[in-house]
């Protein structure tokens, strides 16, 4: 078994959120988000982290991208741990490591266009090839089958798949090894969110990423992970290939869980 | 549903007459803008011609208020024949005529749409280009005295406000009070603004101690009485119009801050914004590129309806005696030299106040209007 | 079939002034629902379902949006879209009442729940006084709230999702009515909830003989619940059939590109079979079947020629293979 490209070791994450009890004794309450996870993932996969809200999934998500420090607990990447770096690592893993989020309404900034926001990212991180940034651009935009026109525009002026499909560009403009998807097909209609799928499973094996897909539409995550972890209250219940997982349950709530999935009836001609 | 026309096909036929007389096809097709182009032209046109003989005595005698303000009508008369004529120089080229779509773009066609903003924006600038054309357009002297014959004389065909106790004209008085105002207002503003939203993003963005400890001043400093502050400075230093603008500027931030803070906590948790942390941006560049931009609506909106403020502040200073010294005109101390007279030579305090009402109503309409206009709902 | 069903949708059209000018959002819509049935209507966002379904209770604010002419809405025979004020609020919680997508927004958050429900209470049936507190704490006894008489005290913050959409579910129960309208009813809520939701309102619908017009994008929630089903696409419905036919033989291309693109989950699966291109803007409506470019099956006549709804059997389709089949 390869050494695993991020692992979480014990990680855990609290909030205070405000206080309680009268204004003498006041006592700040504590909110446990993420209450003790080990995590792996490899090159290549698709890990599924599958949860209902509160469950501390998307916590989970940027705790592992270095986001958020933890509250306990570690992050490693290829076995380093996220705390320990410096600048110029911490630099470098960013570029390695990216996140696509849920929200295609909010995701862009919408006082840059989309040419602007990639152009920046490019310059930023030096990655602009000697041929200029607007070709690589465009190649971006074409690569999550968008038209390179697009880069004048501004966001609000996209459907949310087509949004969606620019936060991808985003996420890839970095050239990243690992991309961790938050509900990124959530807020999407449903002939879109197939079209953003096969997306994603496409440029999986075109450019040989790996994804951490976190999602509670379980239907999505049969069809896209290799390996599945249940999330319940801040720790996972389950884990395992997602074949398994989902054939034979072990843990009641992955049972209810999988109970609820209300299913059109099968049958197309 | 088919798309409109671009304007400057719709309405009128463009031709020859464009050029000659910029914005005729817009005010054909019965949009406000070809008025206005039109209108203001023409006037510029006709203030050149009548003042030809004032502009004339300026290039002989130069003097950098006069140099400016003669060149200011050249570049405005350009201008507005450039912008009449936009719609022509575009299909010259054969470049599609793009409404922008910016934000921006959009929150500008629906500021147009708020007819008493439209009104407002118009009587700005109106305002500045008078102010800018002030020493072409002041009929007398400022300072100049007539104290044997002209001494308190009602409005009249000579004298359009009448004159003062001196017997110096009041239209050149207010018209050169005009612009102190309106620096003084712009300048405050400007310092109030920069500083509170300086304050307010750290204090956002930083959250924690920095942000507690700034609240405090910013607590600290509304505890101050702006007026009384202003008085008791001016009385301890010598008056002078810098003063008054560090004294408005140091205390007017602190209402900028709060908001400002308030907007930049709510978009920090934004996804864009998470996401350029996750691609490694600095604070200095998240803070600066992708929340501030996105967080400036209510400032500008702010920002406007301050000038009002500054200007009424200052006009109250300059009552007091305090603000701006005589023979300097300003409005505030023209209404103070016209308060014991109010009953039999009502003009000299009447028509500086007016013209602070005026201006003051105008930045008013046009701070609702940007308010509706930049309304984030319609952004995202 | 009866005579005058309890709520018939006759081409109902609806108009939206934007920005870039004036659109149909609903473009002759028509459907009918007869008592203790259950209407699911599906699509995609910008169909016009939910435009659709506030039409039905006049809740569609003019300006900018528009009821045009020649659109009908009857209620046991009495048209709503021209009934006075007065009688529309009456029928507002009433014989209809309506339940939406976000509970935290359509609770009033300042108000105890308890107040909220009594409120509804008061407004539609005859009791006072004490009789609506204890009404109140059946009603949330019914909706499956735990501990009724002390959760009527909280707050809307104070409860779950899943317990503020049972209150609102409440709320709508109040006046007793005939018909209950519910927009994507179940769409903020995490997916165990759903399914409790769901059979809530099922089994409402049953002890009470009411009819339940249930809109939503989620054919898995449509498949639980519905009778029959209309599917929206571009402000039209393209195909309307009982449940069982709709899922098992579809006959608009929508439809079943719809089902194919909906990952089973218990089959996993390579691609899914995306439908190609996004739905169209109001403003831009393709000539012919508003589909047509999206289609795989598309003829040279669905170019040029807009389809109405055809027989095909117990379904009907918008479609013209579906009249080439016959």
């Amino acid at each position: 078994m390869s050494e695993p490209i991020l692992r979480a070791e014990g990680l855990e994450k609290r909030y205070s959120t405000g206080r309680s009890g009268p204004a003498g004794l006041r006592r700040p309450v504590q909110v446990e988000a993420v209450r003790g996870i080990d995590l792996e993932i490899h090159a290549g996969e698709t890990l599924a982290l599958v949860g209902e809200s509160g469950s501390g999934k998307s916590t989970t998500g940027r705790l592992l991208l270095g986001l958020e420090p933890p509250s306990a607990g570690r992050v490693l990447y290829r076995g380093r741990d996220l705390a320990d770096f410096d600048r110029a690592t911490s630099s470098m893993f960013r570029r390695r490591t990216q996140v696509v989020f849920q929200d295609p309404y909010g995701s862009l900034n919408p006082r840059l266009t989309v040419g602007g926001m990639l152009r920046e990212v490019l310059t930023f991180h030096g990655l602009a090839p000697e041929h200029g940034t607007s070709e690589r651009v465009a190649e971006l935009l074409t690569l999550v089958g968008l038209d390179p026109s697009a880069a004048a525009r501004y966001p609000h002026e996209f459907s949310g798949g087509q949004r969606q499909r620019i936060g991808i560009a985003r996420a890839l403009s970095v050239e990243p090894e690992l991309i961790v998807a938050d509900e990124p097909v959530s807020a999407l209609d449903v002939s879109v969110q197939a079209q953003v799928l096969n997306l994603l499973a496409d440029l999986q094996v075109e450019l040989g990423l790996t994804y951490l897909f976190i999602s509670h539409d379980l239907a999505v995550v049969r069809h896209v992970a290799d390996r599945t972890a249940v999330m319940f209250e801040g720790k996972i219940v389950e884990e395992g290939t997602t074949e398994r997982v989902f054939a034979d349950p072990q843990h009641p709530y992955t049972r209810e869980l999988l109970s609820s999935i209300a299913r059109p009836r099968a049958g197309v001609p | 549903m088919s798309r409109q026309a671009p304007p400057e096909t719709r309405g009128g036929r463009p031709g020859p007459l464009d050029i000659v007389l910029p914005g005729i096809s817009a005010l054909l097709a019965r949009r406000l803008s070809g008025f206005l182009a039109l209108g203001s032209w023409l006037t510029l046109l006709g203030v050149a011609w009548f003042r030809r003989s004032r502009i004339l005595d300026v290039l002989a005698q130069p003097g950098w208020d006069g140099i400016l303000a003669v060149l200011s009508l050249v570049v405005l008369i350009a201008a507005i024949w450039l912008a009449g004529n936009r719609g022509r120089w575009r299909s010259i080229g054969s470049l599609e005529p793009e409404a922008g779509r910016s934000p921006v773009a959009l929150a500008g066609r629906r500021f147009q749409r708020h007819h008493q903003a439209v009104l407002g924006l118009a009587m700005l600038a109106t305002l500045t280009v008078v102010t800018l054309l002030t020493p072409l357009l002041a009929p007398f002297d400022p300072d100049m005295m007539n104290l044997s014959t002209g001494r308190l004389l009602a409005p009249s065909a000579a004298h359009w406000m009448g004159t003062d106790e001196l017997g110096r004209d009041l239209l050149s008085r207010v018209l050169y009070g005009a612009r102190i105002s309106l620096v003084i207002g712009f300048l405050a503003v400007v310092i109030a603004i920069t500083l509170g939203t300086a304050i307010g993003a750290v204090a956002g963005y930083a959250g924690g101690w920095a942000d507690a400890i700034l609240m405090r001043i910013v607590d600290l400093f509304l505890s101050f009485p702006r007026l009384v502050l202003l008085i008791t400075v001016v009385a301890v230093f010598q008056p002078s119009i810098p003063l008054i603008v560090i004294v408005l500027g140091l205390t007017g931030w602190m209402g900028v801050s709060r908001l400002v803070r308030g907007q930049v906590l709510s978009v920090r948790e934004r996804e864009y914004v998470q996401a350029a942390r996750a691609l490694g941006y600095g604070p200095g560049r998240v803070l600066g590129r992708h929340i501030l931009p996105n967080v400036l609506t209510p400032v500008i909106v702010a920002a406007t309806l301050g000038i009002g403020n500054a200007i009424l502040a200052e006009a109250a200073l300059s009552y007091l005696g305090l603000g701006v010294q005589p023979p300097t005109a300003s409005w505030g101390n023209i209404i103070q030299s016209g308060g014991d007279r109010i009953i039999d030579a009502w003009w000299i305090s009447t028509f500086p106040g007016l013209a602070i009402v005026l201006t003051v109503m105008s930045f008013n309409l046009v701070g609702d209007g940007l308010r509706d206009a930049l309304d984030p709902r319609h952004v995202e | 079939m009866n005579s005058t069903r309890l709520l018939e949708v006759n081409d109902l059209r609806v108009s939206f002034r934007t920005d870039a000018g004036e659109a149909l959002a609903v473009d002759g819509v028509s459907f009918s629902v007869g008592a203790g049935e259950t209407l699911g209507i599906v699509g995609e966002s910008g169909c016009g379902k939910s435009v659709s379904a506030l039409s039905i209770l006049g809740l569609i604010a003019d300006p900018p949006g528009r009821v045009l002419p020649g659109s009908s809405v009857r209620l046991r025979g009495e048209e709503l879209l021209t009934a006075p004020p007065a009688r529309l609020r009456d029928v507002r919680g009433g014989e209809v009442a309506m339940v939406f997508q976000e509970p935290m927004t359509s609770l009033n958050p300042v108000l105890r729940v308890g107040d909220q429900v009594a409120e509804a209470v008061r407004r539609h049936t005859e009791l006072r006084g004490d009789a609506v507190n204890e009404r109140v704490v059946t009603l949330l006894d019914r909706v499956g709230i735990p501990d009724p008489a002390s959760r009527a005290r909280a707050f809307p913050h104070q409860l779950s999702g899943g317990m503020r959409q049972r209150a609102m579910i409440a709320m709508a129960l109040a006046g007793d009515p005939e018909l209950l309208i519910a927009d994507e009813p179940t769409t903020a809520l995490d997916v165990t909830i759903q399914a409790r939701i769901l059979t809530l309102l099922d089994d409402l619908r049953r002890e009470r003989n009411m009819a339940l017009v249930l809109i939503t994008h989620d054919l898995g929630v449509v498949a639980q619940v519905a009778d029959r089903v209309a599917v929206m696409y571009a402000g039209r419905i393209v195909e309307e059939a009982p449940s069982a036919n709709l899922f098992s033989t579809p006959a608009h291309p929508y439809t079943i590109g719809l089902l194919r693109s909906i990952p089973d989950p218990d089959k996993p699966g390579d691609r899914l079979e995306a439908i190609p291109g996004s739905v169209p803007s109001p403003h831009a409506w393709p000539p012919g079947c508003r589909f047509h470019p999206r289609c795989a099956v598309a003829l040279d006549r669905c170019r040029t020629d807009d389809p109405s709804l055809m027989q095909a059997s117990a379904t009907r389709a918008a479609c013209w293979l579906v009249e080439e089949d016959l």
